[in-house]
């Protein structure tokens, strides 16, 4: 079931009206039945392999909790356990051909179809959530969840299922202990949320999605530069506002289970530097990274190279970082690359950190700031090619991004004139003006929604603001629905 | 790095009330209501004053919403519609339907007023069905039914059929009724707003253009000449030629499909419901029927047609003889062209003027009687 879906939105209202009213003690069971019925719109298969897939982190935790001698070895094992899990499912499509062969090699036939094998939505959320958790209790910095029903909800728990937040168990246990009151400020913050992202999601995102030619990153060698510039930075802005977008509608609704998620997005294209980008861009994952990641790295090393100016301790820590990060998006040398890209990213800001005092952005002036916003999302925003496609088809894009055509000058006077029929914009050559407008309104939104430098609550604003946005912003969702998803028809001699 | 802080808890100001949320929805609901209320009446104002920017019904095929539209301001503005004329694409691009009209006018002196329904694409199944449910919306005297070979071989695309299935509006027409179905067909802000409906696709400033073109291009009976002139066409086929080894391929061993001769039948059947059926075929040029085997084959099909119209108690019109219309006059082996259309149109008008005299058969419907 799609979050964006108005079936989804009412029986979580639903569920919620029924989880208000139940006892305390009933209320996570009630979070395990919902978030199993979510789970079985996709496949009831899903909700076996994430029970089981909970209890075994759960029996892991208790594990790694009493044990003394062992402790890192069991908490080892269960990183691993997670990563197989992990490889098992979401890149079967690497080892599965190699084992259909080699079984079908040893004469068992008919393989191939029984090794399919479904992704469970949501797994690489869930399996870094869990590697959190198992690292945490090692660490002492948390106890280990004895209450079974309790650790199968804070992992298939139905909003944060699909996509995320990638929530902490120490943060999200005691919100399941305690869950805040439903009352009208709650549940007009979750409105707020919920509209706010039902307008990303469907009006940007979706819209800005569909404004992309589907070959567009297959064969970009086919198209003018000028569209392969616009249609990267839809790609950009559509994929900011479907993530951000899906994580307002999400945390919205579990407010009405008084459940508060971890903000993911906030208005990370407004960035001034790469650090910055990284607090703002997918925050519970990128906050997870460097918790698990970056920090004990730097320590390491820094105990090992002391030296502030030590190449291993500057470089290791940001390329590692984000090199996994690339790896958890999937398996394959174009995230890996997007990885390392950013890396680099955070590493030449570390070096430049070294070769000139680093300035707090409070301090510095517009036009460091300014120079700073647009370096940082003119790079993130290449940084999406490799992301997007392979890196053959991503260098041909950039190649081509520069490999403008001149305007037909001659069609367009034609056109404006009336000496002839206006019957097709393509031979124009000019970029799609609904397409740009779009891109000038989601930098408008965001604009919008800033407030020094966070995204601002919709409620935030005085009250006629907040009614013409309302009204705007319900306007415009009403008239992204009744988008044709098939191709209208054209004929081609029936 | 850390976390930002979440200026969402602290929307209010300590010390200002906060203005409520729920309140601010339920204006601007309202707000949105009546906005939309005024909007539906403007647009119910415009239909009324016959101001006829482009509509939709939210269907697949424009040019059928096209064809919907203009008949219906067609009905409005003459009171009626004597004879439909339906098909294909051939239709469409071939019949001129006030040119048609003149030739049986001077023939008869009588002036039917005649609407060109022919549809790009329209497979025979669909036509089946359109042909219905535009006899119980219009009630024409006539449907003047033009087929043709290939509508009851294989290689009709399917996805014109599946395409009418999806459609919300056309389920409404055919008695299963949605919400969207109902307010498609209702609402006339919707019928303005949704030729533009797809303004978040990729393809939408070249295909709103051409839509907005093909809808200035038709007349108000429904012809949409094509100026495009054929190339080759005295050419023989060639079925070694890949494009064209497609289509001899389909056709070979060609004999009617039992299925489309039963949507066939039910067209044939309408007379039963008081409307006159007539069935002819377009003007083909003869290349056309390599595909199917040559000429015999054609023959024999049209013997198929012109026994089962017969066996219905429909009117099998003899096709209008193809050497007349001259090559320059043809897109294709089988398309018109705006010059062919109106001499086919006319020798078409003047045959059925001369049933009409002599008493074989005329126009049914009130103008044409």
């Amino acid at each position: 079931m799609n979050v964006t879906s108005l079936l989804f939105i009412l029986l979580a209202f639903l569920a919620a009206l029924v989880y208000q009213r139940l006892p305390a003690r009933l209320r996570n069971l009630w979070l395990l039945v919902v978030s199993a019925a979510f789970l079985a719109t996709w496949s009831w298969q899903f909700i076996l392999v994430l029970l089981a897939f909970g209890w075994i982190n759960y029996a892991l935790g208790l594990k790694i909790e009493t044990s003394t001698a062992k402790k890192k070895g069991w908490v080892l094992f269960g990183v691993l356990i997670n990563l197989v899990i992990l490889f098992v499912f979401k890149y079967n499509h690497f080892y599965q051909p190699a084992v259909a062969r080699l079984l079908e090699g040893m004469g068992v036939q008919g393989v191939s179809d029984g090794l399919k094998i479904l992704l469970p939505v949501g797994l690489s959320f869930l399996v870094v959530q869990a590697i959190g958790y198992l690292v945490d209790v090692s660490n002492a910095r948390q106890k280990a969840e004895r209450d079974l029903v309790k650790f199968w909800v804070y992992t298939v728990y139905f909003p944060k299922l699909l996509s995320g937040p990638v929530e902490r168990a120490r943060q999200f246990l005691p919100r399941l202990e305690n869950p805040l009151k439903l009352d009208r400020d709650l549940l007009e913050r979750s409105l707020a949320l919920i509209l706010t992202g039902l307008f990303r999601k469907i009006f940007f995102a979706d819209a800005l999605f569909r404004m992309i030619p589907d070959n567009a990153f297959v064969a970009p060698q086919d198209y003018a530069g000028q569209h392969l510039v616009f249609w990267l930075l839809a790609y950009a802005f559509a994929l900011y506002n479907d993530f951000a977008g899906y994580t307002s509608i999400v945390r919205g609704v579990s407010l009405w289970f008084g459940i508060e998620l971890t903000n993911n997005f906030n208005l990370p294209y407004l960035s001034h530097n790469f650090t910055e980008f990284w607090n703002r861009w997918h925050i519970s994952l990128s906050s997870w990274l460097r918790d698990f990641i970056f920090f004990p790295a730097s320590r390491a090393l820094m105990r090992r190279f002391p030296s502030r100016t030590n190449l291993l301790s500057l470089a290791v820590p940001p390329l590692a970082t984000m090199l996994a990060s690339g790896l958890w998006h999937g398996l394959s040398w174009n995230l890996l690359f997007w990885g390392a890209l950013h890396g680099c990213f955070l590493l030449g800001e570390r070096i430049w950190g070294l070769i000139k005092k680093p300035v707090p952005l409070n301090e510095q002036n517009r036009w460091q700031r300014a120079l700073g916003l647009v370096v940082t999302f003119t790079l993130t925003v290449l940084a999406w090619l490799p992301f997007r496609m392979s890196l053959p088809v991503a260098a041909g894009y950039l190649a081509g991004m520069f490999k403008w055509v001149v305007p037909n000058k001659d069609l367009i006077v034609a056109y404006l004139k009336g000496t002839t029929d206006a019957i097709s914009w393509s031979p124009l050559n000019l970029p799609n003006p609904l397409l740009v407008l779009m891109i000038g309104l989601a930098i408008g939104f965001d604009c919008l929604m800033n407030r020094d430098g966070n995204e601002r609550d919709l409620r935030s604003f005085a009250t006629a603001g907040q009614i013409v946005l309302t009204v705007l912003m319900a306007l415009l969702i009403l008239v992204s629905l009744f988008t044709d998803t098939t191709a209208p028809f054209v004929y081609q001699g029936f | 790095m850390t976390t930002p802080a979440n200026s969402e808890k602290t929307a209010a100001r300590p010390g200002k009330k906060k203005p409520s949320f729920l309140k601010v929805l339920c204006i601007s609901l309202l707000i949105v209501f009546c906005f939309l209320a005024f909007l539906e009446a403007g647009a119910r104002l415009l239909q009324r004053k016959n101001t006829q920017p482009i509509r939709s019904i939210g269907n697949f095929h424009s040019q059928f919403e096209t064809k919907w539209f203009k008949l219906n301001d067609y009905v409005k503005a003459n009171g009626g519609v004597d004879v439909l004329l339906m098909g294909n694409s051939m239709v469409n691009t071939g019949v001129d339907a006030d040119v048609m009209a003149q030739a049986y006018e001077e023939k008869t002196g009588v002036n039917p007023r005649i609407f060109n329904f022919g549809v790009e694409g329209m497979d025979i199944h669909t036509n089946s069905e359109l042909a219905a449910l535009l006899n119980d919306e219009f009630h024409p005297g006539t449907i003047l039914f033009f087929t043709e070979m290939r509508e009851y071989g294989p290689g009709n695309d399917p996805s014109v059929p599946e395409g009418y299935q999806k459609a919300a509006w056309f389920q409404y027409q055919l008695g299963n009724p949605t919400f969207e179905g109902w307010l498609y067909d209702h609402s006339a802000l919707m019928q303005y707003f949704l030729p533009y409906r797809n303004w978040s696709r990729a393809d939408f400033p070249d295909t709103v253009l051409k839509d907005l073109y093909r809808y200035a291009q038709t007349t108000p009976s429904g012809y949409e000449p094509d100026r495009a002139y054929g190339r080759d066409l005295d050419v023989r086929t060639d079925p070694t030629d890949p494009a064209q080894k497609v289509l001899f391929d389909l056709y070979t061993n060609y004999s009617p499909d039992e299925a489309n001769l039963e949507d066939f039948s039910t067209i044939l059947d309408l007379e039963k419901s008081g409307v006159q059926v007539a069935v002819t075929e377009m003007p083909i040029y003869w290349t056309f029927f390599d595909y199917f085997g040559g000429e015999t084959v054609h023959q024999e099909f049209l013997s198929t047609i012109e026994a089962l119209a017969i066996e219905r108690g429909a009117e099998f019109i003899t096709p209008v003889d193809a050497e007349l219309i001259p090559l320059v006059g043809r897109v294709d082996n089988h398309h018109l062209n705006f010059e062919g259309a109106p001499i086919y149109s006319e020798l078409l008008g003047a045959e059925l003027g001369d049933l009409c005299v002599e008493g074989t058969f005329c126009f049914s419907g009130e103008a044409a009687e």
